[in-house]
């Protein structure tokens, strides 16, 4: 399925993405699925702490954030990548923005449970641009 | 009638007895002695004379002797009726001059009888001396005294009068009235009339009269001429037509008489009526004509008065209103007459409306008044002597108080009425009443009724005196029960309500809407605010000094604009002195007065702290749900796509993956029990086990105690004990008969909420466990499980007696940094595996 991609869409193959998120089952797709795709997995990480800290380490194209991590928020993580011009994606459960922190609400985000072709169409819009 | 001159010695003794000889008896006897002397002597003498036989001569004698008897006889009764008859005759003739006599003698009338030729009186009656003054005898000598004794100037028309019927008894009888001076020079009226009596030629030969005496009549008459003429002017004087009106059968109507008013009511004159009413009707308003005609027509059949009210338009005074009455009198030749009065009533018509409208408000107001007397409540009223003993007791005091005025009659009140200390009370009342001479104040009192139940009286008590000695003290009572059970009603319904609203966490308040003045705050104010009550009346706006700056001004301008209209209902914050948040439901509602302006404003302020709370609790329990479905749901797909990977064909696929949906559906169910609080660890594992036990295969031990699992935790480590227990009946001792699994676990620190958990899983007895297992997917979900999410640890074994693994969790660290899991979550269990 990833032979015809949407218009404008960019190439996978070696892309670098950070995934954040705390559920072993959800990480552990996400992984395998970005992995099929031919993208390298940074993390993943389960908690703000380690993801700061592997956004302080670097070295990856972009980063899908789960926003309640144990029950912390995402958001110092979110913006630091902002800050790095870092692209990157909410996924989350919540149907509310009101738990993100203001500046965050309007960012782009993908809500769970989300479709494989949902998620590499985002992936390859908001992750993949050079 | 005749008279007899000699009549003057009366009715002499004309009754003396007749002479035998008189009587039909003796006429008889007379008879029969004659005609036998004659018969015996003439027999006699035939004898003698013609010598006929002796015994001849004496049948003859016998027999004319037979026949004179018979006759004699028939004589005597032929005698007797007709001398009785003349005697019953005799008799009657006799009373009547007696009856005559009598009242000639009483009457005062003078009967006379006077000769025409020569000119005489040949009788007068004895009551001329009493009328005349002069005897009877004077005037039998001297005809002409009679004359002399009339006025001069009456005298001559009398003679006339007398010489005219005597001359010509065609013209009628005498009549005269003249005055006549009796000696004593008083003057008297006579009336005097003279029927004149004719001889078989027809020439008056004697008058018969009779004169009496009118003086009297006269004086009336003449008073009577008097008060008409007084009436006259009278009627002529009075606003209205005094008038006589008659009507004939054939329709014609005159007024005989009407009073000089009619010049004015009808605008005619009185001539003008006097012999046809015409022009008078002329007058009437065409539309009421027929209806006069009708009242008038009634009047005649009924001869019940007139009575009428109707228009007539005068040529002066344009429209009036006239009102009459009359009385009808039917006179002899079939006419009708009235005597009646008619006015001008166009004032009084005029004002009748107002009349009759200030009459209705006046009958109203009597209605009124009288209902309200109706309604009101008797008076009682009794009196008591200075010692207190009643006096006087009156109707509406037995209804008051139930005794009747003889059982309470000189005793005194105490122990039926009044209690002994009310009575002192009243005693002592009276005898200041009586000592000061004044009204004792107006006074509520609790008496007893003979029924037994109380009755409230409002007495007035005044003292009366009686002479100088004696006093009496009038009580006047009303019962004012009902009023007084309003009353107490009131204040026990006044008691409750303050019970309540002291005891109710909600805080009333009042207050007066003009000054602002604090008028009631109940307790509770004190334990929802913090502040004083004190503080709240000496500044009745302390009340917002803590509310939330962020809610104050809008508080504020809320109670001012929305309080007297019953808008005010609000919700605010409180920041108290001692810094704890209190959410506040304001409510207020305007109290009226009489006049139906804002008086008061009364409200209720209830602490809605714990609801608001509980509020924000469920909004974001539903968020919180919301995320949990979503997370559920994204973890289920995620598990489906793993699991379809390392699934070989569809069955298997459908096997192990519901019976991971179902592991964490039971989970769900647990976490469910506690609201999403936790689930117990002992049920978590029983749960999971539940299918193999006692199922006569692999004995199964579980030992540990009760902790709580919080919500996160409880997912995972569903998973890992699934993971474990599939595993052992696929692989292990859970899937043979002689196998043995012990599941043995401790916490650390309290159980509802315990800090660390150390899990013991070890199979024996089944086949010995090979590293790595074919199915490695199972183990790396529970390494992932435990390590990635709960920065955990699984240490696991593969010896040939079985399988064992040690899993530590510190619950503590869960929700802070956590490790990394391992190589990360890539799908191949066998790279995840802690080999031991």
């Amino acid at each position: 399925m990833e032979s015809h991609d949407i218009e404008g869409a960019a190439e996978l193959t070696g892309r670098r993405i950070l995934v954040v998120e705390d559920d072993y089952l959800v990480a552990s797709w996400l992984t395998g699925i970005l992995e099929q795709w031919g993208c390298r997995v940074v993390g993943p990480a389960s908690t703000v702490a380690e993801a700061l800290r592997l956004v302080e380490e670097g070295g990856f194209d972009g980063a899908i954030l789960d926003v309640n991590l144990r029950g912390e928020q995402s958001g110092p993580v979110a913006e630091t990548l902002e800050a790095r011009g870092v692209p990157y994606f909410f996924l989350t459960g919540y149907g509310s923005p009101a738990l993100l922190p203001e500046a965050l609400r309007d960012r782009h985000k993908l809500f769970k449970p989300v479709k494989a072709s949902e998620l590499r169409m985002a992936v390859q819009r908001r992750l993949a641009k050079r | 009638m005749a008279g007899r001159p000699e009549a003057s010695d009366g009715g002499a003794a004309r009754d003396s007895r007749a002479r035998w000889w008189q009587t039909a008896g003796g006429i008889a006897l007379l008879y029969l002695g004659a005609a036998a002397t004659w018969i015996l002597v003439s027999d006699r003498l035939v004898e003698i004379v013609f010598g006929v036989g002796h015994a001849a001569a004496i049948a003859q004698s016998v027999k004319g002797l037979g026949w004179i008897s018979a006759t004699a006889l028939a004589l005597y009764l032929l005698i007797r009726s007709s001398m009785r008859a003349e005697r019953v005759a005799l008799a009657r003739a006799g009373q009547l001059e007696d009856l005559l006599h009598a009242m000639t003698r009483t009457m005062d009338d003078v009967f006379w009888i006077s000769e025409v030729d020569p000119k005489r009186v040949t009788y007068i009656s004895p009551s001329i001396e009493r009328l005349w003054g002069r005897t009877m005898e004077e005037l039998i000598a001297d005809p002409m005294k009679w004359a002399d004794a009339i006025l001069e100037e009456d005298r001559p028309g009398v003679i006339a009068a007398y010489e005219a019927v005597v001359r010509d008894p065609g013209s009628g009888i005498f009549e005269a009235e003249y005055r006549v001076r009796r000696p004593d020079g008083s003057v008297i009226w006579v009336r005097d009339r003279g029927y004149p009596a004719l001889d078989s030629t027809g020439r008056v030969t004697r008058l018969l009269g009779l004169a009496e005496d009118i003086t009297e009549r006269r004086r009336r008459q003449e008073e009577v001429r008097e008060r008409e003429q007084l009436l006259r002017k009278l009627t002529d004087e009075a606003p209205g037509v005094t008038y006589q009106f008659q009507m004939w059968p054939d329709g014609r109507s005159a007024v005989p008489y009407a009073s000089e008013r009619i010049r004015t009511v009808f605008e005619v004159t009185p001539e003008q009526v006097r012999e046809d009413a015409s022009a008078a009707f002329a007058r009437t308003h065409p539309e009421d004509l027929a209806m006069l005609q009708l009242t008038i027509e009634k009047s005649i059949t009924s001869l019940e008065p007139w009575q009428c009210e109707y228009r007539v338009i005068l040529p002066k005074a344009g429209l009036r209103w006239l009102e009459g009455r009359s009385t009808p009198e039917r006179m002899p030749d079939g006419s009708t007459l009235w005597h009646g009065y008619i006015h001008d009533v166009t004032e009084r018509r005029l004002s009748e409306e107002a009349l009759r409208r200030s009459e209705r408000a006046l009958k109203e107001s009597n209605e009124r008044l009288q209902a309200i007397l109706d309604n009101s409540p008797n008076v009682a009223i009794q009196g008591y002597e200075v010692d207190g003993r009643v006096a006087f007791w009156n109707r509406a005091s037995e209804g008051l108080f139930g005794y009747s005025a003889g059982e309470v009659m000189g005793r005194r009140l105490v122990g039926t009425v009044l209690t002994e200390e009310d009575e002192e009370e009243f005693l002592r009342i009276v005898r200041t009443a009586v000592e000061t001479g004044e009204p004792a104040p107006a006074r509520e009192w609790r008496t007893t009724h003979a029924d037994g139940k109380p009755r409230w009286c409002l007495s007035s008590i005044f003292p009366i005196r009686f002479g100088d000695d004696r006093a009496l003290v009038v009580c006047m009572d009303v019962d004012i029960t009902p009023r007084r059970e309003v009353e107490s009603a009131l204040r026990e319904s006044e008691t409750r309500f303050r019970q309540l609203i002291e005891a109710v966490r909600e805080v009333f308040w009042m207050v007066d809407w003009e000054t602002g003045r604090t008028l009631h705050l109940s307790p509770a104010f004190e334990t929802t605010w913090g502040l004083s009550r004190s503080a709240a009346y000496e500044d009745p706006m302390v009340w917002t000094s803590i509310i939330h700056p962020e809610d104050k001004a809008r508080v504020e301008e809320s109670f001012k604009r929305d309080a007297a209209r019953g808008k005010f209902d609000i919700e605010y914050r409180l920041i108290r002195e001692d810094g704890s948040l209190r959410w506040i439901h304001d409510r207020a509602f305007p109290i009226l007065n009489d006049r139906g302006a804002v008086w008061r404003v009364a409200g209720v302020a209830e602490d809605i702290t714990d609801r608001k709370m509980a509020e924000h609790r469920q909004a974001l329990l539903m968020q919180e749900l919301d995320h949990r479905v979503k997370n559920n749901l994204a973890a289920a797909l995620s598990l489906a796509d793993m699991t379809a990977r390392h699934s070989t064909t569809l069955e298997q696929f459908q096997e192990v993956f519901t019976g991971r949906l179902a592991a964490l559906a039971r989970m769900h169910a647990l976490l469910a029990v506690t609201r999403w609080h936790g689930v117990r660890m002992d049920e978590l594992v029983l749960r999971t086990l539940e299918p193999f036990l006692g199922a006569g295969g692999c004995d199964v031990q579980i030992d540990g105690p009760a902790g709580m699992l919080s919500s996160h935790v409880a997912s995972p480590m569903c998973m890992a004990l699934h993971e474990l227990t599939t595993n052992a009946a696929k692989h292990g001792a859970l899937g043979s008969r002689d196998g043995r699994l012990r599941v043995r676990w401790e916490m650390d620190g309290p159980l509802d909420a315990p800090e660390r958990l150390r899990l013991w899983w070890e199979e024996r007895g089944g086949p010995p466990a090979r590293s790595p297992r074919e199915d490695g997917f199972g183990t790396t979900l529970i390494k992932g499980a435990i390590e990635y999410q709960l920065d955990g640890t699984v240490e696991s074994r593969y010896e040939p007696e079985g399988f064992s693994c040690r899993i530590t969790v510190d619950f503590a660290r869960t929700s802070e940094l956590a490790g990394r899991w391992g190589s990360g979550p890539r799908g191949s269990g066998d790279e995840a595996r802690t080999e031991p």
